[in-house]
C-alpha cells in the first residue's frame, strides 16, 4: 500500500471525492429504504383504517375520521419520523470519512491511515446494518399489511353476504392523492448525480479505503444472504395480497353484476 | 461467537449468487406488485363505474410504463443497476397505490353503501 507523500493535497482531494461519492450512495440507499418504508407505512395505515371502517355496526353511509385513526396516524408517523431523524441524524455524531478526511492537516502517516481505514469500515457496517432492519421492517409491515387486509376481506365478504338495507347517498372525491405522492418522492431529491458517477482515482488514500471496503466482504455477503432469504418471505406475502385483492374483485364484481339482474 | 456466525453465512454466499437470486426474486416481487396495482386500478374503477364516477385511465399507462425498463433487471451488469431498475419500477407502483387510497378512500363508502343497500345505478 502506498503511503501519501506528506503535503500532497491533490491526493486529499481525491480522496474527499471518493469517500463522498460512497457517501451519497449510501445515502441514496438509505432514502429509497424510508422512502420505501413511508410508503408501506401509508398502506397498512388504510388498509387498517379501512377494516376499522368496515367493523362498525352499522356500516357508515361516509367514511369519517375517528380518534383511533388518528392515534394510528401518530403512531407511524412518530416511528417513521424517529427512523428518518436516525438515519439522516446519525451523521452528525457519526461523521463520514470525506467530513473526517476534510478536517485533517496534510499529513498522512501509517496511523492517520489506520484510522481511515478503521472510520470506513465503520460507517460501511453502520450502513449494512441499517439496510438490514429497513429490509426486516419492510417485511414486517408487509406481513401485517396483508393480515389486516385479508381480515378486511373476510368481513366485506360476510357484509355482502347478508346485505343490510339502504341508508342514503354518498360523498365527493378527495383530491388529496397528488399532495402525498409529491411528499413521497421529495425523498427523493437527495443527490443522486453523485452516486452515480464512478471516480477512478486510486492513489493511496483512496486504496485505504477501498481495502477497508474489500475488508468487510464477509459481512456484506452475509448481509446478502440475508436480503435473499428476506426476499423470499417478502414474494410469499406480495403474492398473497395480490390474491386476496384479486379475490376482493371477484367478489365485488359479482356483487355489482347481481344489482344488475336485480334491475 | 455471532461474528463467526455472520462470517459463515457470508462464506456461503458469493456476490455471483447474489445477483443471480436477486434478479429471479426481482422479477418474482415485481409481478406481484404489477398484479396488485392492476386489480387495485381495477376495484377503483368498478367503484366509480357504479357511481357515475369518471375512470381512472392515465394509472394504467403508467403501470404498462414500468414495465418497460423490466428487462434490464436481466441484463443489469451488477447489483447496483438492478437497485436502479427496482427505483424505476416500484417508485411509481407505490405512488400509484397511495394515490389511488387517497383520491378514491371516500368514494369506497359510497361504494359499499350503494352494494348493501341495492339501489340502482345513476
Amino acid at each position: 500500500m502506498n503511503v501519501i507523500v506528506h503535503g500532497n493535497a491533490e491526493h486529499l482531494s481525491e480522496a474527499v471525492l471518493y469517500a463522498r461519492q460512497v457517501f451519497y450512495r449510501h445515502t441514496l440507499v438509505e432514502s429509497a429504504g424510508l422512502f420505501w418504508l413511508l410508503a408501506e407505512f401509508l398502506i397498512l395505515f388504510a388498509v387498517l383504517a379501512g377494516r376499522r371502517y368496515l367493523e362498525t355496526d352499522p356500516v357508515s353511509r361516509t367514511f369519517r375520521w375517528t380518534g383511533r385513526d388518528t392515534q394510528r396516524a401518530l403512531t407511524l408517523g412518530v416511528l417513521f419520523g424517529v427512523l428518518a431523524v436516525f438515519t439522516y441524524g446519525r451523521h452528525v455524531f457519526l461523521l463520514p470519512v470525506h467530513a473526517f478526511l476534510l478536517v485533517q492537516p496534510d499529513a498522512a502517516d501509517a496511523a492517520f491511515l489506520d484510522a481511515v481505514a478503521q472510520m470506513t469500515r465503520q460507517r460501511n457496517g453502520e450502513h449494512l446494518v441499517l439496510w438490514a432492519a429497513f429490509v426486516t421492517g419492510w417485511v414486517v409491515l408487509e406481513v401485517l399489511i396483508v393480515y389486516h387486509g385479508w381480515r378486511g376481506h373476510l368481513l366485506l365478504r360476510r357484509l355482502l353476504d347478508s346485505s343490510s338495507p339502504p341508508s342514503g347517498g354518498f360523498t365527493g372525491n378527495s383530491r388529496g392523492g397528488a399532495v402525498v405522492v409529491a411528499g413521497l418522492l421529495a425523498f427523493l431529491l437527495v443527490p443522486v448525480a453523485g452516486a452515480v458517477t464512478a471516480l477512478q482515482a486510486d492513489n493511496g488514500l483512496v486504496q485505504t479505503m477501498r481495502a477497508a471496503y474489500a475488508a468487510q466482504t464477509g459481512y456484506r455477503d452475509a448481509l446478502y444472504l440475508y436480503l435473499r432469504l428476506a426476499g423470499v418471505v417478502w414474494i410469499l406475502v406480495e403474492w398473497g395480497a395480490a390474491v386476496i385483492l384479486w379475490r376482493a374483485y371477484r367478489l365485488l364484481t359479482d356483487k355489482v353484476a347481481r344489482m344488475g339482474e336485480r334491475e | 461467537m455471532i461474528r463467526e456466525a455472520i462470517l459463515w453465512m457470508g462464506g456461503c454466499f458469493s456476490p455471483e449468487q447474489y445477483l443471480f437470486w436477486t434478479r429471479i426474486q426481482c422479477i418474482a416481487w415485481t409481478a406481484a406488485d404489477v398484479v396488485i396495482v392492476f386489480y387495485m386500478l381495477r376495484l377503483a374503477n368498478l367503484a366509480r363505474c357504479t357511481l357515475g364516477e369518471p375512470l381512472h385511465r392515465w394509472p394504467y399507462f403508467v403501470l404498462g410504463a414500468t414495465l418497460l425498463p423490466l428487462p434490464g433487471v436481466v441484463l443489469a451488469s451488477g447489483g447496483w443497476a438492478v437497485f436502479g431498475i427496482e427505483l424505476l419500477v416500484t417508485v411509481p407502483h407505490f405512488c400509484l397505490i397511495v394515490y389511488v387510497l387517497a383520491v378514491n378512500m371516500r368514494l369506497t363508502a359510497a361504494f359499499l353503501q350503494r352494494l348493501l343497500g341495492g339501489a340502482p345505478s345513476p
